[in-house]
């Protein structure tokens, strides 16, 4: 059987533009339609992770050292032991599987971890292939319908890890001068990862969703206007993410989108057409 | 806007294509007919002597858009340039590659049709001008 190609990155040079809240409401929304979701938090702020979790949730993951450090945490806190010459605790790939957590109905969750910090350089030069190589030796691809990841804005060893593990990557962008430069920049670095990689290891865009969205605001439609005319062949979701106070509270209490009122409907019109333009991508 | 005879002459050409390239593609249709349609757009817009009065500016206009660098003696004739940008163009096998371009057109119609400086760049042009 051919491999899903369903590993999907939410990113943007920029920060504050609600990578994380597209992110997780899309997931969240998909998981209620009966489609199983993984949501992988790379952000060494975590949150996703907060979003989805109750503080005592969050902390019983952080204490049972069920997060993403893990992957890498043999790599980067080994080196001390190793030098000094004591014994490595044995790790399986097996064990890794343990670290995904149910955190809904259809919705689990990798927790992020705000150790990631500590991986700043790909010091051995596999590093960025570890996340890659969790999704792939634990047949994540197949056992779920989509695997988003949530991406730290900048580029850094957690982009490209998940660069390196997605098939796609939406961009999320707030209808500001900043976050359309980000747009630019952003698709400059994709240019150039691109060139490197071979027809089967390229990510390709999804599309851009319009984030923090004000209709009364005449400078907002002016720049959503120039996103589409600058960007007129790159697919632009029609729908649109407004600015609402009532987004921000609920995520307070992990409430996600379709559970606050009056935003059920636009994540659920977003998240149709989310599936409507990835259906068209993988055919 | 296209005739039946024109629609026939554009099958015939998605037809056939096949049989112009070396390699195979996964290309639409559609994507075959924008990149014939870009070629040729840009090609007009090089030949034109209201854009562009000398050919030292238009290697500066395809550097700064399309990062395509051309020789001293491709700069001699604006058909040997028409001829590197087709190539160019038509060379194209990656889809994604293939929507930036057409984003990057997009854009130079909507300075020729406001009038802008070709050459005068914002801000979305110097990034694109970084060479990571």
């Amino acid at each position: 059987m051919e491999e899903k190609r369903n590993v999907i990155s939410f990113m943007n040079m920029k920060g504050g533009v609600g990578k994380t809240t597209v992110c997780v409401n899309i997931a969240g929304t998909l998981a209620t339609m009966n489609q199983k979701v993984l949501i992988i938090d790379m952000d060494p702020q975590m949150n996703a992770s907060q979003y989805l979790l109750s503080p005592s949730l969050l902390e019983q993951q952080l204490r049972s050292k069920k997060t993403v450090y893990e992957l890498f945490r043999k790599d980067i806190e080994g080196e001390i032991p190793s030098l000094s010459g004591s014994e490595l605790p044995e790790e399986t790939i097996g064990n890794e599987r343990e670290l995904i957590f149910n955190v809904r109905n259809n919705l689990d969750i990798l927790c992020g971890n705000l150790s990631m910090t500590k991986v700043t350089s790909d010091t051995n030069g596999t590093l960025t292939d570890y996340l890659q190589f969790f999704i792939q030796s634990n047949e994540l691809q197949k056992e779920y319908d989509f695997i988003f990841i949530d991406c730290p804005p900048t580029s850094s060893i957690y982009t490209t890890s998940s660069l390196k593990a997605s098939n796609f990557y939406i961009l999320v962008i707030k209808p500001d001068f900043l976050s359309t430069i980000g747009l630019d920049l952003f698709e400059s670095i994709i240019n150039t990862y691109n060139l490197r990689r071979t027809s089967q290891n390229k990510v390709h865009p999804l599309g851009v969703v319009i984030n923090l969205f004000q209709r009364s605001n005449d400078y907002h439609n002016q720049k959503i206007q120039t996103i589409k005319d600058n960007n007129k062949f790159t697919t632009v979701f029609e729908t649109v993410i407004a600015n609402k106070i009532p987004i921000a509270t609920s995520s307070e209490d992990q409430k996600l989108m379709y559970e606050t009122r009056g935003c059920k409907k636009t994540v659920e019109r977003l998240t149709k057409e989310f599936l409507k333009i990835y259906n068209a991508k993988v055919g | 806007m296209l005739d039946d005879k024109t629609l026939d002459l554009v099958n015939k050409y998605l037809k056939i294509k096949p049989t112009l390239q070396k390699k195979e593609d996964d290309f639409k249709d559609r994507s075959r007919l924008q990149q014939l349609l870009a070629t040729s757009i840009l090609n007009d817009i090089i030949l034109s002597k209201n854009l562009f009065k000398r050919n030292a500016i238009i290697a500066e206009f395809l550097a700064s858009y399309f990062d395509l660098l051309l020789s001293k003696s491709a700069l001699n004739s604006r058909t040997t340039i028409c001829g590197r940008i087709t190539r160019h163009i038509m060379g194209i096998e990656d889809e994604d590659q293939l929507i930036s371009l057409l984003n990057v057109l997009y854009k130079i119609l909507i300075k020729i049709s406001n009038g802008d400086d070709l050459l005068k760049k914002d801000t979305q042009d110097v990034i694109r001008g970084i060479k990571l």
